[in-house]
């Protein structure tokens, strides 16, 4: 059988021969080469490229090795929306609404009865004040902004090769130096794939707060007119809040959660849930929701204008889950329940009695 | 005969950082267990994990790579070009023994090809000039039958005219007057390492434009 370099190379036994770090090893493959003398030539070459990688230190220094990385990233990201033009359009458009509308019958009856089964009780707290999103600030030229508009979601690639999921109504802002200081702002919510770097601590700035990171998927809400929480996925992270004189802090873990409590201005355990991360995979969730909190959710998350008569009422606040559903499968499922109607014309959608 | 000289081995010798052997071994099986990771969160389609192999292996191809060939804008273009197709083909990967393997092994195919690509290309050159010595007299052009082949030569000799003007002028020495670079040096006014960089990126453009 006739060998070739990269057989050797890929065979962790001849390895183990070249470096001599397995007895067993070393004697089969010298064995071998006695009864074998016509491969002993390419054996030296497969060891001796072997003996170069483990035992050489390579020299390329590290702002090469992460431009070089910056390089296949964008050749990536233009990949991905070279492809994405050529699939169906996105969340919002009519023409998404016509196709789901055909199989809508069967679904309605699924989402409806899985209102009426489903209740869920979370520990979730929202400010209700009525801010609504700061209007953009003014960006310079040194800063990156990337958005993703109510009604929509936004993933992409930071230079260093960090993922970002941005969920709707959701801004992150970055230098172009990312690389050296790696600091991003961000209004709204968003869930962070971090890639490490020991040297270059990755924190996120939002509502005051600074999350530290060195390498974790994790999540971040920090919507203007809802309460800041974090939760880690996987990883560690440490959540600083900056008040007068002291800093306020919290190291959270994995599958832990947090949120900042303005009255006692201290950062507080929360439940970890699952189930509120999954917005990036669909997953529209209503948790003890009064109606303004609902009216607030679908405007943020179909990009539409919701209004609601003052003769509409709830009686008990509404939960509710909703995986990869068309507003109007939501309303139905929320109508059937909470007993109202409603009427989508265009972005706006008018719910009454 | 290769436009870039190779270094002397003492000279190789004397710039290697060697990794001390002591303690190898302990980790290796704590480096096998994390790349082992990071190799299924690539398969499972995680850009993070793309970019942290990245930043591990691409050093140490390159370091590999220079002992094929010493062209290190090739080299790297090798490794953009593995990674994407790992990238576009992460669905279909297997598990591997050795992620760092794998990638040397990958690595290996495609720069000896581009090495041999590049081989054919000074080869036809050869070739163009040595059959056509009066590169720019017509009549020797119109003897070609081959209509394909005419076609070749046409592109050749416009890109030609397309090089700046030193390359095109070293270029003609070397491939068609036939010059030694002594020579070259002589004419041009410059120095061996100038006439032989002028004939390599003269080269490297044609390759470019006629591709």
């Amino acid at each position: 059988m006739k060998k070739e370099i990269s057989d050797l190379l890929l065979d962790e036994r001849f390895r183990n021969w070249s470096l001599k770090s397995d007895l067993d090893d070393y004697n089969h493959w010298e064995k071998h080469f006695k009864e074998h003398p016509d491969e002993a030539d390419i054996a030296q070459k497969a060891k001796e490229i072997i003996l170069l990688v483990e035992l050489e230190e390579p020299t390329l220094p590290e702002d090469k090795n992460r431009s070089s990385l910056q390089k296949l990233n964008n050749t990536i990201d233009q990949q991905e929306i070279e492809k994405q033009k050529a699939d169906v359009p996105g969340l919002v458009s009519d023409a998404f609404y016509e196709k789901k509308r055909q199989i809508l019958s069967y679904k309605t009856r699924v989402f409806i009865a899985a209102a009426i089964s489903f209740f869920i009780v979370f520990i979730w707290l929202i400010n209700s004040e009525v801010n609504k999103n700061d209007g953009q600030k003014s960006i310079d030229l040194v800063k990156i902004v990337k958005r993703a508009d109510y009604g929509k979601k936004l993933t992409f690639v930071l230079p260093d090769g960090s993922k970002v999921n941005l969920n709707s109504g959701s801004e992150l802002k970055y230098h172009s130096n990312f690389a050296d200081s790696r600091q991003v702002d961000l209004i709204g919510e968003a869930r962070f794939e971090v890639v490490r770097d020991e040297d270059h601590p990755f924190r996120i700035k939002s509502q005051g707060v600074t999350t530290t990171v060195l390498g974790t998927t994790f999540n971040v809400k920090a919507y203007s007119d809802e309460k800041l929480s974090v939760s880690v996925v996987s990883g560690r992270v440490l959540v600083e809040k900056k008040l007068e004189d002291t800093v306020e802090d919290i190291i959270l873990k994995k599958e832990e959660s947090t949120e900042f409590d303005d009255e006692s201005q201290q950062f507080r355990y929360r439940e970890y849930n699952k189930d509120e991360l999954a917005w990036n995979s669909g997953l529209l969730v209503f948790d003890d929701s009064s109606l303004t909190d609902v009216e607030k959710k679908l405007e943020k998350w179909y990009g539409v204008q919701v209004d609601i008569q003052s003769d509409v009422v709830f009686n008990e606040n509404y939960s509710g889950k909703y995986l990869n559903s068309t507003l109007e499968e939501v309303l139905m499922g929320m109508s059937f329940v909470l007993e109202f109607e409603f009427k989508i014309t265009n972005k706006k959608v008018s719910i009454y009695r | 005969m290769p436009e870039n000289s190779k270094n002397p081995k003492s000279n190789r010798n004397a710039n290697r950082k060697i990794l001390p052997l002591v303690g190898y071994y302990k980790n290796q099986q704590e480096e096998k267990l994390e790349d082992e990771v990071l190799w299924e969160s690539l398969r499972q389609g995680s850009r993070a994990a793309l970019s942290e192999i990245f930043l591990k292996f691409n050093p140490i191809l390159i370091n590999y790579g220079k002992t094929i060939d010493r062209d290190l804008e090739m080299l790297e273009d090798c490794v953009q070009e593995l990674f994407l197709c790992i990238w576009n083909t992460r669905q279909k990967l297997s598990q591997v023994n050795s992620v760092k393997y794998y990638l040397i092994v990958s690595f290996r195919r495609i720069v000896l090809k581009q090495v041999e690509r590049r081989g054919n290309f000074k080869r036809m050159l050869n070739n163009i000039f040595i059959e056509y010595p009066k590169f720019e007299s017509s009549v020797e052009l119109n003897l070609v039958r081959d209509q394909s082949h005419m076609e070749l030569v046409k592109r050749v000799k416009l890109a030609m005219e397309n090089l700046p003007i030193r390359q095109k002028e070293a270029l003609k020495m070397r491939y068609i007057d036939e010059k030694k670079y002594i020579e070259i040096k002589e004419i041009m006014d410059i120095s061996i390492s100038n006439a032989r960089k002028y004939v390599y990126k003269a080269i490297k453009n044609l390759r470019k434009s006629l591709s």
